[in-house]
């Protein structure tokens, strides 16, 4: 019996050690890719260069500036903004930063051509700059990572690192990818979004314009902000060289007529598609014109030319003594259509006059449709994207060849405060006539009529590139903001015979019968503090202290 | 690997098998005949009568009268629930009467612990077992919901009233992790969802406390662990069961939609106070009052314009709803053999009135125990489970949001003028009732097969109990949801004014699972001298699993009216495959020794291994260790008249939590984009793109929970009156966490182990049961409270306004907020305050109406301050989301064939933040106000609940005292009356006819609107809860 028990108990123990020998613990992912695997052909570059431009943002709104209004008050706009939390501002751009040096990095290891390899990792280097100058132009200083992090790494405390040393990391960084991707031309029609040269300077110019004049209108010395103006120049002249062409129809630059490598005004777009039966990736920029998302004000109508080239306002919406004949006082518009008479013609590819067919019939005055303005926008509204909600397929132009040309007149003259004809001939004078607008612009219109050169270079860019996101950065740069933000916006003029259906009673209306959007009374613009976007909280409890926040915030 | 199982079709043949087997009688005797009364001398019915040692057997009829065929020398077994057995020697009588005696209440009973069962009396760790008596009746949607408050220690909450998607939580004493750790669920040795169990099949749930008790589980054991044990047959003639009831649902508490005009009035003075422009006049707000004049058409657009009064939650959201339940069960069995067999089938609606909104589930029990000899016995069973949800493609959510959110001046229907052809007006915004009834249908299928095989081989060597098991559960599941394209016209087909779901589509998903469970578990009981009594278990278990998953879809399909993928737009369709796996190997032993009954001592231990963590981290030891003294048995009380039962007890252990470890964080994976997210395009077609999602944590483990237990268990005067209290302290020593790291570093960064939480709590339990002559009562209350620190925690420490999850030094979700102050009652009186201090949340026209905030720290500006909670700026610390002293006092009653069960629960201690965008109205242009905002600030009503209305800021409703709601609550959660019908039929043994009310009353400060169970940051649009009246019956036959 005892033999038999110790047997049985033998047996069972070698049962059990059997059971669990024969099962093994390991278990590998089978539907994900394992990191190890990666990174060896031409195809893994491209794949994981392709995270580039799908973390890229496309249609955004902004409505930071005097240029527009949403539905509701704009915080930074109107000033009473505070410190966050945690911000996809701050946050959003370094996630495409570690892309983009993650690729930098584990790319290394690829066995491909260095051309193919230099390739992706010009693009890698094209977003990454593209990332930093986000954050350079929100919160100026930002710290600089040329490489990924660890959990544990020492650098997650890093300081902010100097903007204009950021930036000279940033045109390195361009020059190499101008040397390695491809020029637009060569550019097969299947990789068209891909970035090319033009691509890079363009950036580079837009860059170094901005730290440029940022520098010269806020303090920095002469010898400091220059060199980054040269560059401008020098960058917009490359892209100038390359023969990219203005579209010829300004309106429909922003519709679907624009799409495609047929077009090559456009540099870097972000792109979106198919179509309504086959959305794979939609945005709903049709139907926010419609609710009023981009309402445009007063304010920056009158920023654009009469017919004779000739303004009424100055860029500090201020009545100019010397100003077109056109000009109908606001107290004179008998109609909701008078500021459109006798314009550049780029107001009105902006705007829906009264009964022009607009989202969903003839236009009517109304401020019930979500419009603050009464204004309804007409640039990029395409009846196609409108019909089904956020299927907008019209891809988004981030870079355009005007923007360059604009780039080289206001860099030029902000270096040698002059500007030769022959130059606004091939930059501003080539975007009047696309449009339509028949006067030249040249240093003795300038003196005739005693305009200030910059100021209309500075008028061209606000009009050509209205809307497209430039407003705020520009007043940022050129230290407009406390002059222009803190002003009452105005909307449309109220007649009665045109705003069918609306009751003036619930309109605010100044003694000019203009609408009042938002009175100055509720809006403010402190300089010593405004200028840069507040670094989000956390990012400043978290770094240590290490990161200190911009000035007069908090 | 053993091969796994019988499968269901063979449990079902060998039960078929069985069932005839039992009927096989044996040789007839002498007719015995007799009564059974109990003590008190009413006649005793249902006793099950059985002659020993054979299969024969019958019950006493409602008289308590039996009779059964024996030989002259057998030996008769009476057996009720809750008596004591009575065996009684025939000794030649034809008549055999006797009388049942009480239990010796809870002393003998026996408590399910991991891997075998214990006398309670001779318990050192911390177990609360409930039968499943106590749980049946409750009109609840699972069984989570009927543990509500039953147990001290175990709290059960629920997220929303949703059919099939209620949200419940269950956790054993309070937080021990900031991670998701859930109880460990095992339904007769089997890992499964308590959601999916019926509860009339519940024989009874073991909840195992302290690491003591659980940590034979290891590394998956902090949570708790909660064993079900379900029915099995029981000797004697098929008795068979049914159970029903049906039960009305009643939407409470929720928030209210205003008439148009008021709302109208409330949008107006926002949209001034805040732009100075009115959106409608006087005049227009007086059509809004005429009920004559509702609709016209727009005079400048191809639209209509509606003037109406309509209230859509009455039209698209029931008040009242219906469930129902139904239970049929059969059990017997004879000497070798014995079965049962359930059936469960439960259905309950939702709110919304049109379209579906329900969950319907199905179970099948089925269980077979029979003696192959005098050593082996075998165990099998075969369960089903099948849940189907459904509800509206648009989604359920999604459809209360568009209730509460659209104008109630818009009509549901469209004039009769209209030549659209369209019903529904959808002209301002989308129609949620048009949606409720065609948008599409979204329905999901979850099935579960189980089937377990028990050997248990006994005494072959005496003492020694060695079983083998080996069990699978094979689950299925399906989803699908069709969405039909919705558009509404204007006053044209000219001008669509809005659509949905277009193009429309079809989306498929469908697993498979499995989770195979071998183990083997040796247990030897063996005494040394008399005194000495040891049990010794060893055993091992492995477990895997693995989950294939294949999804589809496909837009554009070519009719609205018939999906298929098979009809799509092919450049559309979209498809992909996931598998997850895992597995884990255990050994585990326990050794129990006790001296007399008197010392208890208790060691165990399990050594874990998972395929989740890297090789280098995947083993770890879990120990325990307790010990108990019953001072009852020592001389000095033993001849006491008054205690019963007095035992101390303390124990320490360390248990495993991994229920947030991924499946395979050590390697870093890419992700492919076309599976996680396919928006990228070039050259018109999807492109692929691949990413890392976040790093890669290798030196990631379990989190491990320490945790000491004292505890004292008492019954006094002939066990009438019982107690049992616990204190314990767990410490989670290495609790996995996201590191809180700068932006920086632009990925998500996984959990390691960096934080260390500790948490501590007393529970205790005290029933008290009497019985004055056939008056029969019972008192029980339970109380608990649980508090716990984050004492270290390596990501930063960041505060801000609302709920912060983890700061060191802090409990978790702990709540911050301002202080205010009243409203400013006048411009001057803000223009005054700004002289001091700024605001700068407040739009610059800040005035009359408004909060005011107090700066608490007198730096002149309301905010966060450093964000931190040495420097927190104004906010001040509310306290915490987790409710503290959980409670339930629960009343019974029995008088002749009545009975009554009140059963109270509760929080005594709870704040949580209501979501911003329901407090302030109009915060987004779609957002509209509710009835509660007409309490709002005027000049007239400067003491309002609200502030004035302001459109789009939210400077009002930052989290503060004004808003932080006293979760605190009593409730009425349960009450029943029944009746035992007296019937004198041989068809019927019993017949019962009950009353249950569920969520009938409550106390509580939180705002009217809300349900005071409701989970933090709740939103209006968040499904109600519902107050629950049912009948029902018991039938037994």
């Amino acid at each position: 019996m005892k033999a038999n028990s110790n047997y049985i108990r033998i047996n069972i123990l070698l049962a059990l050690v059997l059971l669990m020998a024969a099962c093994s613990l390991d278990r590998f992912p089978e539907t994900e890719f394992s990191d190890q695997q990666f990174w060896n052909t031409e195809n893994d570059l491209k794949f994981a260069a392709n995270r580039l431009y799908q973390q890229l943002a496309g249609v955004q709104l902004d409505s930071r500036a005097d240029d527009n209004v949403n539905q509701t008050v704009n915080l930074i706009s109107n000033g009473a903004w505070s410190i966050p939390s945690t911000s996809g501002d701050w946050s959003g751009p370094y996630a495409m930063i570690f892309t983009a040096n993650n690729i930098l990095e584990k790319g290394q290891k690829a066995v491909v051509e260095e051309a193919v390899k230099n390739r992706y990792f010009a693009e890698a280097l094209f977003f990454r700059a593209y990332a930093y100058f986000q954050l350079v132009q929100k919160y100026g200083d930002v710290p600089l990572h040329l490489k990924t992090l660890d959990f544990n790494a020492e650098e997650l405390n890093m300081p902010r690192t100097d903007r204009y040393q950021i930036a000279a990391q940033l045109y390195e960084d361009l020059d190499f990818a101008t040397d390695w991707l491809p020029v637009f031309k060569a550019l097969p029609a299947a990789e068209y979004g891909r970035v090319t040269k033009s691509a890079a300077q363009a950036l580079k110019a837009r860059i170094a314009l901005f730290l440029g004049t940022f520098g010269k209108y806020h303090g920095i010395p002469e010898s400091a902000y220059r060199p980054h103006l040269q560059r401008a120049v020098q960058s917009c002249v490359f892209v100038m060289e390359e023969g990219h062409l203005l579209f010829g129809d300004y309106g429909k630059l922003f519709m679907h007529d624009g799409e495609g490598p047929g077009n090559t005004e456009n540099i870097f777009v972000k792109i979106y598609g198919v179509d309504a039966s086959n959305v794979i990736l939609g945005h709903n920029y049709s139907r926010d014109l419609e609710n009023g998302r981009v309402a445009v004000t007063r304010n920056f109508i009158r920023q654009y030319l009469y017919n004779d080239g000739l303004p009424a306002f100055g860029e500090k919406n201020d009545l100019k003594a010397n100003r077109s004949a056109f000009f109908v006082p606001e107290d004179k518009e008998q109609s909701y259509n008078t500021v459109f008479a006798n314009r550049d013609p780029r107001l009105t590819y902006t705007l829906f006059q009264a009964g022009e067919e607009a989202y969903k019939g003839p236009w009517v005055p109304t401020t019930t449709l979500g419009s603050r303005t009464a204004y309804a926008t007409k640039k990029g509204f395409s009846i196609a994207d409108w019909q089904t909600n956020g299927a907008g397929t019209t891809d988004k132009i981030l870079i355009r060849y005007a923007e360059v040309l604009l780039t080289y007149a206001e860099a030029k003259y902000e270096l040698d405060a002059d500007i030769s004809d022959a130059d606004l001939d091939r930059t501003i004078n080539l975007l009047r006539r696309r449009a339509g607008l028949d006067v030249k612009l040249s240093n003795s219109f300038v003196s005739a009529h005693g305009l200030n050169m910059l100021e209309e270079i500075r008028r061209e860019r606000n009009v050509e590139l209205a809307l497209e996101g430039f407003r705020y950065p520009d007043i940022i740069r050129w230290k407009l903001a406390e002059t222009v933000l803190t002003q009452t916006l105005l909307g449309a003029k109220y007649t009665a015979q045109e705003w069918v259906g609306a009751d003036v009673r619930n309109l605010n209306l100044n003694s000019d019968e203009v609408l009042v959007v938002e009175d100055k009374g509720t809006r403010r613009f402190d300089p010593a503090k405004d200028y840069h976007y507040p670094v989000p909280l956390n990012e400043i409890s978290l770094s240590g202290g290490n990161i200190i926040q911009n000035p007069n915030w908090k | 690997m053993i091969n796994l199982l019988p499968n269901l079709h063979k449990g079902i043949i060998l039960l078929a098998f069985m069932l005839i087997a039992t009927n096989f009688a044996l040789a007839q005797d002498r007719r015995i005949r007799g009564s059974v009364h109990f003590e008190d001398g009413n006649a005793a019915p249902n006793v099950n009568v059985a002659v020993k040692g054979t299969a024969a057997s019958t019950s006493t009829d409602q008289n308590g009268h039996y009779e059964i065929a024996a030989e002259s020398r057998a030996v008769l077994q009476f057996s009720l629930v809750g008596y004591q057995v009575l065996e009684v020697p025939i000794n030649g009588r034809a008549v055999v009467d006797v009388v049942l005696a009480e239990q010796q209440s809870s002393l003998d009973e026996v408590v399910v612990v991991g891997y075998g069962a214990q006398k309670k009396v001779n318990l050192s760790g911390a177990v609360a077992q409930i039968s499943g008596e106590d749980i049946v009746d409750r009109p609840v949607a699972n069984l989570t919901g009927a543990l509500q408050g039953m147990m001290p220690g175990i709290a059960v909450t629920r997220g929303s009233g949703k059919p099939g998607e209620e949200g419940y939580n269950i956790r054993v004493r309070g937080f021990s992790s900031a991670n998701n750790m859930s109880a460990l669920v095992l339904v007769d040795g089997i890992q499964m969802d308590l959601n999916l169990i019926n509860p009339e099949d519940v024989e009874s749930i073991s909840v195992l406390k302290d690491a003591s008790a659980s940590a034979i589980y290891g590394a998956r054991a902090a949570g708790g662990v909660i064993l079900v044990t379900t029915k099995k047959g029981k000797r004697g003639t098929p008795v068979i069961n049914y159970n029903n009831y049906y039960g009305i649902n009643i939407a409470a508490r929720r928030p209210e939609r205003l008439d148009s005009w008021d709302e109208q009035i409330l949008i107006n003075e926002s949209r001034e106070n805040a732009t100075g422009n009115p959106e409608f006049t006087d005049e227009q707000i007086e059509w809004l009052k005429n009920p004559n004049f509702w609709v016209r058409p727009n005079p400048t657009q191809d639209r209509w314009e509606y003037f109406d009064n309509n209230n859509w939650i009455k039209e698209g959201m029931n008040t009242y709803s219906g469930m129902h339940n139904h239970n049929l069960s059969l059990g017997g069995g004879g000497e070798k053999v014995v079965y049962n067999v359930s059936a469960g089938y439960y259905q309950r609606n939702g709110v919304l009135r049109y379209g579906p909104d329900d969950n319907a589930r199905y179970t099948l029990r089925t269980s077979l125990n029979a003696e192959i000899n005098k050593f082996m016995s075998l165990d099998i069973s075969a369960n089903y489970v099948g849940s189907e949800v459904n509800q509206n493609a648009y989604g359920t959510d999604q459809i209360i949001d568009r209730m509460y959110r659209s104008r109630t001046r818009q009509s549901v229907y469209v004039p009769q003028e209209d030549i659209t052809g369209q019903p529904f007006n959808g002209d301002l915004q989308v129609n949620p009732i048009d949606i409720q009834k065609n948008a599409g249908t979204f329905n999901q299928l979850y099935e579960s097969f189980t089937g377990r095989a028990n050997l248990k081989i006994a005494d072959l060597v005496k003492g020694l109990t060695v079983n083998l098991s080996a069990s699978r559960n094979q689950d299925y599941y399906s989803m699908q949801r069709d969405r039909r394209t919705l558009l509404w016209y204007g006053r044209s087909t000219n001008t669509i004014r809005f659509r949905i779901q277009d193009p429309n589509s079809r989306d498929n998903v469908k697993n498979r699972g499995y989770l195979n469970n071998a183990q083997a578990v040796a247990t030897y009981d063996f005494d040394v001298t008399e005194n000495h009594h040891f049990t010794v278990l060893a055993g091992t278990s492995f477990e895997e699993y693995r989950k294939d998953e294949l999804m589809a879809g496909a837009q554009s399909l070519i009719t609205n009216d018939f999906f298929s993928l098979n009809y799509g737009n092919p450049a559309t369709k979209t498809n992909g495959d996931l598998v997850e796996t895992w597995a884990i190997g255990s050994y585990f032993g326990r050794l129990n020794y006790n001296f007399r009954e008197k010392y208890l001592f208790e060691a165990s231990f399990r050594y874990d291994g998972s395929s989740r963590l890297a090789p280098e981290n995947r083993w770890h030891l879990f120990p325990s260790f307790s010990a108990a003294w019953r001072l009852d048995q020592e001389d000095f009380l033993r001849e006491n008249a008054v205690i019963d039962l007095l035992k101390v007890r303390a124990s320490w252990g360390q248990l495993g939590n991994g229920s947030s470890l991924g499946l395979y964080d050590h390697i870093p994976l890419l992700l492919s984009g076309l599976r996680e997210n396919p928006n990228l395009i070039f050259n018109d077609t999807r492109e692929q793109y691949l990413y890392q999602g976040q790093l890669a944590s290798p030196q990631k483990t379990w989190e491990i929970v320490q945790q000491s237990n004292i505890g004292v268990d008492m019954a006094f005067m002939a066990n009438r009156l019982s107690f049992t209290g616990d204190y314990y302290v767990k410490r989670n020593k290495n609790m996995l966490a996201a590191l809180n790291l700068p932006s920086v570093i632009g990925i998500a960064v996984p959990y390691f182990n960096v934080g260390e939480l500790k948490s501590w709590g007393w529970e205790f339990d005290m029933k008290w049961k009497d019985k004055i002559n056939s008056f029969g009562y019972s008192i029980g209350f339970n109380l608990s409270d649980n508090q716990n620190e984050l004492v270290k925690f390596e990501g930063r420490n960041v505060i801000g306004e609302g709920v912060v999850s983890l700061l060191e030094g802090f409990p978790m979700n702990s709540v911050w907020g301002y202080r205010t102050d009243g409203y400013f009652q006048s411009q001057e009186e803000y223009e005054q305050y700004k002289q001091t201090v700024s605001v700068p949340f407040f739009p610059n026209n800040a005035g009359a109406g408004d909060v005011r905030y107090v700066d608490i720290n007198g730096d002149g500006v309301i905010n966060a301050g450093g964000g931190t909670p040495e420097s927190p700026g104004d906010l001040i610390n509310f306290g915490t989301t987790n409710g503290r002293y959980f409670y339930g006092l629960d009343l019974g009653f029995q008088w002749k064939g009545f009975d009554a069960n009140i059963f109270f629960q509760g929080v005594a201690k709870r704040v949580f933040v209501i979501n911003t965008g329901t407090l302030s109205p109009m915060l987004g242009t779609a957002d509209l106000p509710w009835s509660i905002h007409m309490d709002r600030w005027t000049p007239e009503n400067p003491d309002a609940m609200f502030p004035r209305m302001y459109q789009t800021s939210s400077h009002n409703y930052r989290p503060s005292d004004r808003w932080i709601q006293n979760g605190a609550y009593l409730r009425l959660k349960n009450v029943q009356f029944g009746y035992t019908v007296p019937l004198r039929t041989k068809h019927i043994q019993k017949m019962r006819v009950f009353f249950s009310g569920q969520d009938l009353w409550e106390h509580t400060d939180v705002m009217k609107v809300f349900d005071p169970e409701v989970s933090n940051n709740v939103s209006a649009t968040t499904y109600p809860f519902f107050r629950t009246v049912s009948f029902g019956m018991n039938l037994t036959f």
